[in-house]
């Protein structure tokens, strides 16, 4: 576990000293929150909402950019190369990448509830609060494995172009900026078939005090499955390039 | 027991044959130069036997183990050609990084030896080339590993350092005793720090044996004056080479060449017989490659 630790530090140590990742991944989202969410929380029902919504934003964008570019570094800096030399396991390495990811994750949904406290009548008993964190931090793995997706099958100059790409119109055909009802007609249809729209589901449902819809787990639990098959294809592709 | 040990190691990229059918072997405590032109396939090497690449066929083992096995990797250090440490974290942060892994850390002289203490709360991108090669190369000493790899340790570095690194890592071989293999194009490095040589050319191993093996075999002798005689030819000699009124002549005997010098009645000056240089030995293998 210590060696976990070691490196999840040096991770964290590494990102917080770049001002362009805090604020794209700190700062992005609680502006954003404080732009469109804001003025639109006018009751405890609205402003629950929002913030539960610019929070699966911001761990959204945490854990699959933490994961994608950083999976693309790992396979082309010569850091991450150094490190397989040494004596730790690819499992140590993912999992302080996870700790990494939550620790910024944390962060970012710390600032929406600074704002959203000052601003917003946002209101959740201690029960809520649990299950938010739980709901939230716990079905947000499907986003660290669709990371781990993008970091095999795109490259270090590539996947934050890419991540954003995926990662902007998802969060808002998913309903993660506006609600659904409001979407465009074309997006309304296709709504309900991305994680993003799924994974909203889950955290609004525990915000309005309401049973988390199996149908949401089942679909997540259907797109943890096939990131894992993408993740697993691409990690082939990448060991037999270096065969090659 | 081998501590390394390549067998009939091919490495094929999609047009480029980098290694070919080689065998190596390097046994515990022994000092091991890797040698060759760029490209001649000694990174490749390296890197296959460090577990960063794999090879197309044939056996690699390191501690009769994978090179990827984790229980390996504690016994080996490997220090890459090319190493960019990251950018946001401070000297001692990085060192640390590298401890974490070692019940043993770096020895704090060794950091004094090498210029870096003053360097420990500056972040990495404000190191120098120069200063972040030393860098890596202490943390190649982190832990007392018994197999040292090195590729081309003091690349980059300034005469005077690398004297200061050659010091350091001779009197850590001669204390601690670990197998060392390194690459490099520094043959005074080579004659200090290796007891065997190893020569690759286009991915194939075409010299192995000892410094002394190699230079009697290779170019044994070199017999080098001055004379004002023009288009003297010798009997006796290897290779000869003429600027101006310098002569250098290369063979197996230095008495009979200059037993023919005599027997020319040849009109010469400041003599001198000497063993030749790895430089020139290596520049003659390569010559007749």
């Amino acid at each position: 576990m210590n060696l976990v630790w070691t490196h999840a530090k040096w991770m964290i140590l590494d990102l917080l000293r770049q001002p362009a990742y805090m604020v794209g991944t700190v700062a992005l989202p609680a502006l954003f929150y404080v732009i469109f969410a804001i003025p639109e929380s006018n009751d405890v029902y609205s402003s629950n909402l929002l913030f539960a919504s610019f929070s699966c934003f911001a761990v959204f964008g945490v854990f699959f950019l933490q994961f994608g570019v950083g999976v693309a570094q790992e396979r082309t800096k010569t850091w991450y190369h150094y490190l397989r030399t040494l004596p730790v396991s690819k499992s140590h390495l993912i999992l302080a990448r996870f700790l990494c990811a939550y620790f910024f994750g944390i962060i970012s949904v710390l600032a929406l509830i600074i704002i959203a406290s000052f601003y917003s009548m946002m209101s959740l008993t201690t029960e809520q609060w649990g299950l938010f964190f739980l709901g939230l931090f716990g079905s947000g793995i499907v986003f660290c494995v669709m990371g781990l997706c993008l970091g095999y099958w795109s490259t270090e100059k590539t996947a934050l172009p890419v991540g954003n790409l995926i990662y902007l119109p998802l969060s808002f055909a998913g309903g993660l900026w506006k609600p659904p009802s409001i979407l465009p007609e074309m997006l309304k249809d296709i709504s309900p078939y991305l994680p993003t729209r799924q994974y909203g589901e889950i955290v609004w449902n525990i915000v309005a005090d309401k049973a988390v819809p199996n149908d949401a787990i089942v679909t997540l639990l259907v797109y943890l499955l096939l990131f894992c098959a993408f993740t697993y294809i691409g990690f082939k592709r990448d060991y037999n390039m270096r065969l090659r | 027991m081998n501590l390394l040990e390549f067998n009939d190691v091919t490495k094929r990229y999609k047009e480029k044959t980098a290694l070919n059918s080689v065998s190596l072997s390097i046994k515990a405590g022994e000092k091991v130069a890797l040698l060759g032109c760029n490209g001649a396939g000694k990174s490749t090497f390296l890197n296959i036997a460090t577990g960063l690449g794999l090879a197309t066929s044939g056996s690699v083992r390191v501690f009769n183990q994978s090179p990827t096995d984790k229980g390996t990797r504690s016994l080996f250090s490997f220090l890459p050609q090319t190493l960019k440490l990251p950018d946001h974290l401070k000297v001692k942060e990085v060192i640390r990084v590298v401890e974490g892994h070692f019940s043993d850390g770096l020895d704090s002289k060794v950091l004094e030896r090498l210029e870096l203490t003053s360097l420990m709360n500056q972040y990495c991108h404000h190191l120098s080339g120069g200063e972040e090669r030393k860098l890596c190369f202490a943390l190649s000493l982190i832990g007392n590993r018994q197999l040292l790899i090195l590729d081309e340790p003091t690349a980059n570095v300034d005469f005077v350092s690398k004297q200061v690194i050659y010091t350091i890592l001779g009197e850590y071989l001669k204390s601690k005793n670990p197998a060392l293999l390194f690459s490099s194009h520094e043959m005074g490095e080579v004659e200090f720090l290796a007891d065997r040589v190893v020569v690759l050319n286009k991915g194939e191993i075409v010299t192995d044996g000892t410094v002394s093996e190699i230079k009697r075999k290779f170019s044994p002798m070199k017999v080098s004056f001055i004379s004002d005689q023009k288009n003297m030819k010798f009997m006796s000699t290897i290779k000869v080479n003429v600027e101006g009124d310098h002569y250098t002549l290369f063979g197996e005997d230095s008495d009979q060449i200059v037993r023919e010098l005599f027997e020319k009645q040849c009109d010469f000056k400041n003599l001198r017989i000497e063993q030749s240089g790895l430089e020139e030995v290596f520049a003659q293998i390569w010559g007749t490659q």
